[in-house]
């Protein structure tokens, strides 16, 4: 019933892999990840979802945030990873519209890198 | 199968919950990622309540049940914060919008409109009910929206109570008028004798006068003709719808009118007896002929009385036509007023009917999953649960006044 998130950098990306669940009691420790790496690394954020089995409405308003920071600074946000179940909770909000979505971490990558 | 779990409003209580709807599914799953939807519909539903249901700073209590369903669940969430249907009012999101463009906020009840199969909200005595349902059998989908326009046979709750109430009424209004027409209809030669009478009396009483005034000076009554005449003209004024006579105190008939003799015969005595009594209207006769009499006086001195006689069967045959009149026209109203009775009789047999129906089908399920647990397994368990549920269901609808 929690949430633990790794950060680190890679190719000059942000990213941050949360693990467990996105829920409204765990979204805010996602949310200033999020803030932090906004505030180091302004161009690109990878977040890898693919150790995170559950995503409530909290965790969507905090990925949403992320975008809107991102889009903000012309900078890039990418997700990876997501599993069947939240996969649907994204498709259902229509955020797989809005949002770059890959299937892995690499293909995320690469897809910063070449845009970087 | 049901399980409850009560809580208080405190984000911290979630994981309980969570961990609460694990239990019940007890790694079962039969309906796919019904685990997934549970997670998120009970989360989102009481972060609700917590968030926007009590006032900031107040835990109150919030009961959670869950129950099992053919292939899914039904979970219910209850509690005592003020009055509010979080689903009222439009609560789509637009998911077409921009990054830019799309709120922060509003996605929790969305995505439990989306999620679950159905969701009614029920306002309580004190508190609110939210049901959300999963599973093949969950009902229509629907969110009791206000806007919604409602299926022509399945008005919601308050439309159908005011249809109900007016129906009633109506019922009750006609069966009432009904009844009165029926007693008056019955009563009609009563009405008839009883203005009669009154009318005779006025009668008996000016005829009375118009004697007495002209008993002069030296005039016995039996030697004053003033009294036929006065008779006469009375019962021709009246074209013989009634027949008069005088008699002395000791009975002998002085005069009668012109006519035939009269209807009813006087009781014997009656003269004698009448001029020991005090004035006023001494009543006598039966069906066949009904009279009243009156004393007459002489300076104060009682000298005999006047008798008013008249056969009621006249009146009867009047009645009788009135009756005749009165029949037809109710006959005509009732054809006229007829498709309207029974639109109202259908406007308040169809949810009876329903329920009816609901409480049937439950019976029936049950004797199903009855015969089937010769051969137990999980589809007979589901059979007897859906019936059990479906009765339950019928029931509270037949305790709520059939609400669909």
């Amino acid at each position: 019933m929690s949430l633990e998130i790794m950060a680190e950098e890679i190719k000059g990306v942000a990213v941050l892999a949360p693990s467990g669940r996105l829920d409204t009691n765990t979204a805010k420790l996602l949310e200033e990840r999020v803030r932090e790496a906004a505030e180091t690394q302004s161009d690109a954020l990878l977040i890898d979802m693919g150790g995170v089995d559950y995503v409530s409405s909290f965790g969507l308003r905090v990925i949403l945030g992320a975008a809107k920071t991102y889009k903000a600074r012309d900078g890039r946000l990418v997700l990876c990873g997501l599993r069947k179940d939240v996969m649907n909770v994204f498709r259902i909000s229509g955020f797989l519209k809005i949002l770059t979505v890959t299937e892995d971490r690499d293909t995320a990558l690469a897809d910063l890198c070449r845009d970087a | 199968m049901e399980t409850r779990l009560d809580i208080v409003a405190d984000l911290e209580e979630l994981p309980r919950v969570i961990a609460w709807t694990d239990a019940f599914l007890d790694g079962r799953d039969p309906n796919d990622g019904l685990s997934g939807k549970l997670h998120l519909v009970a989360e989102e539903l009481v972060t609700n309540v917590i968030n926007h249901g009590y006032p900031p700073g107040t835990n109150g209590p919030i009961r959670l049940s869950l129950r099992a369903e053919p292939g899914g669940a039904v979970l219910r969430i209850e509690d005592e914060a003020p009055l509010f249907d979080p689903f009222a009012g439009d609560h789509t999101v637009d998911t077409d919008a921009s990054v830019e463009d799309r709120d922060i906020g509003g996605l929790g009840l969305f995505l439990v409109t989306e999620v679950a199969d159905r969701v009614v909200y029920t306002p309580l005595e004190t508190g609110n009910r939210i049901e959300a349902w999963f599973g093949p059998e969950a009902p229509e989908k629907e969110t009791n929206e206000p806007n919604a326009s409602p299926a022509p046979d399945d008005p919601p709750e308050g439309s159908s109570l005011a249809w109900r109430f007016a129906a009633s009424f109506f019922f009750v209004f006609l069966v009432s008028l009904a009844c009165a027409t029926a007693l008056n209809f019955l009563k009609f030669e009563r009405v008839f004798l009883d203005t009669a009478a009154r009318q005779y009396d006025s009668i008996l009483r000016d005829a009375r006068s118009a004697i007495e005034g002209s008993l002069g000076e030296g005039l016995t009554l039996a030697s004053n003709f003033s009294a036929q005449v006065v008779i006469d003209k009375t019962v021709s004024q009246h074209d013989g719808a009634f027949h008069l006579l005088v008699q002395d105190t000791a009975g002998e008939t002085l005069f009668t009118d012109a006519t035939s003799a009269p209807h009813a015969p006087l009781p014997p005595g009656l003269a004698e007896r009448m001029v020991t009594e005090e004035d006023g209207f001494t009543r006598f006769g039966d069906a066949q002929g009904l009279g009243v009499a009156i004393v007459l006086r002489q300076a104060g001195e009682a000298v005999g009385m006047l008798a008013l006689t008249h056969d009621p069967g006249a009146m009867t045959a009047e009645a009788e036509r009135l009756r005749g009149v009165l029949l037809r026209i109710a006959l005509m109203m009732l054809a006229l007023f007829a498709p309207f009775i029974a639109l109202l009789s259908y406007a308040v047999m169809v949810p009876v009917d329903r329920g009816h129906r609901r409480l049937s089908n439950a019976l029936s399920r049950i004797t199903g999953g009855g015969d089937a647990t010769q051969n137990a397994g999980p589809q007979d368990e589901y059979a007897l649960l859906s019936g059990a549920r479906a009765l339950d269901a019928a029931l509270r609808d037949a305790a709520n006044g059939g609400k669909a």
